[in-house]
């Protein structure tokens, strides 16, 4: 979509901002609000004890993600590490598609135009860093971590891995012009 | 998601073995647009705590394609299904933190630019790969943010 086309969607305002989001004087409490009443996107006390450095608990869920896709494999009965919503059909957003932000990169190799811009300071120029989600008509959070690391085939084998992960989640608008509220993944 | 047989070849972008990504997108429109290596994912699966600078992306069995080598999955070439699960976690000192207005691109938000680990897993016929634990992770860049963009950037 061009930025020119935007305009012709529907600008649902300022109901869709935070009261703060304006003059960014303090950290905003937060952006989308549908999504509490869902109740299903922001668990501090649970995210607390995520995200303590505990590294125990982090070899344990590289081996659970191990033993679901075990699962996975060898039958529907799935006791994968997670405990929350575990597929799409499962989840209450409706996935309605999202547009593709209007920047990005040419193809090299002659495919469909890349709308996304390589990770980077959201201050950089594009493409090597600015606007760090791949949709757009978003009013959300967004997370990128550019990685690197190594891990183990079936066979026992050191293998060497560079992940970009993404999400986006929050309110967007859909292909339609619709708001929804959903999150989505790049990688 | 990369992966490479050995760790110049990764540096080298070289005989790579995987490309794990959901593709493409449909066309959204009549000049062919379509998001990028997006897909949705459960909307619990992401937990953010801007405040606190702690953020956390896990999801499991979440089916995706391998193209095996990035000039095939940019031409959108064959594909075989796979199925990918992934914890990311962003916490940690805060290296730098902006507010960033750009209305030539059409968003603004406030950014937080601070490390992120992973922990990823694959499957297909025929493969499997763990990754090691998250502490071995090296980050190269990580950033979480609270924006707005395209028609809701006003």
């Amino acid at each position: 979509m061009l930025m020119s086309d935007l305009s012709a969607l529907p600008r649902l305002g300022s109901i869709l901002l935070d009261p703060d989001a304006g003059a960014w004087t303090s950290e905003p409490a937060r952006h989308a609000t549908l999504a509490d009443t869902l109740s299903v996107s922001v668990q501090p006390s649970k995210l607390g004890a995520v995200i303590a450095v505990d590294s125990a608990r982090l070899e344990a869920a590289s081996s659970a993600i191990g033993a679901g896709l075990t699962a996975v494999q060898t039958a529907d009965n799935d006791d994968s590490l997670f405990d929350s919503v575990r597929s799409l059909a499962d989840d209450p957003q409706t996935h309605a598609a999202p547009l593709p932000i209007p920047g990005g990169v040419s193809n090299p190799f002659g495919g469909p135009f890349i709308h996304h811009n390589f990770p980077g300071p959201a201050d950089a120029p594009p493409p090597f860093g600015n606007e760090p989600s791949t949709i757009t008509d978003l009013n959300g959070d967004i997370g990128v971590a550019l990685v690197r690391g190594t891990g183990t085939d079936g066979n026992g084998t050191t293998l060497y891995f560079e992940a970009d992960l993404r999400f986006m989640q929050g309110r967007y608008l859909d292909v339609s012009g619709a708001p929804h509220d959903g999150a989505f993944g790049f990688l | 998601v990369d992966i490479y047989p050995s760790q110049s070849d990764l540096e080298n972008k070289t005989n790579q073995l995987h490309d794990f990504n959901p593709g493409f997108g449909d066309p959204v429109n009549a000049n062919g647009d379509r998001t990028f290596w997006t897909t949705a994912i459960p909307i619990c699966s992401v937990n953010v705590d801007f405040q606190a600078g702690k953020a956390e992306m896990r999801v499991s069995h979440l089916d995706i394609e391998d193209y095996f080598n990035l000039p095939n999955s940019l031409k959108d070439g064959q594909s075989i299904p796979a199925t990918v699960a992934f914890d990311v976690v962003w916490g940690g000192d805060v290296t730098r933190r902006l507010d960033v207005r750009d209305p030539a691109h059409g968003f603004e938000g406030r950014f937080k630019e601070q490390p992120a680990t992973v922990v990823f897993a694959a499957k297909e016929d025929g493969f499997t790969f763990v990754s090691n634990p998250a502490n071995t992770t090296r980050n190269l860049f990580a950033e979480i943010g609270r924006e707005r963009n395209g028609s809701l950037f006003v």
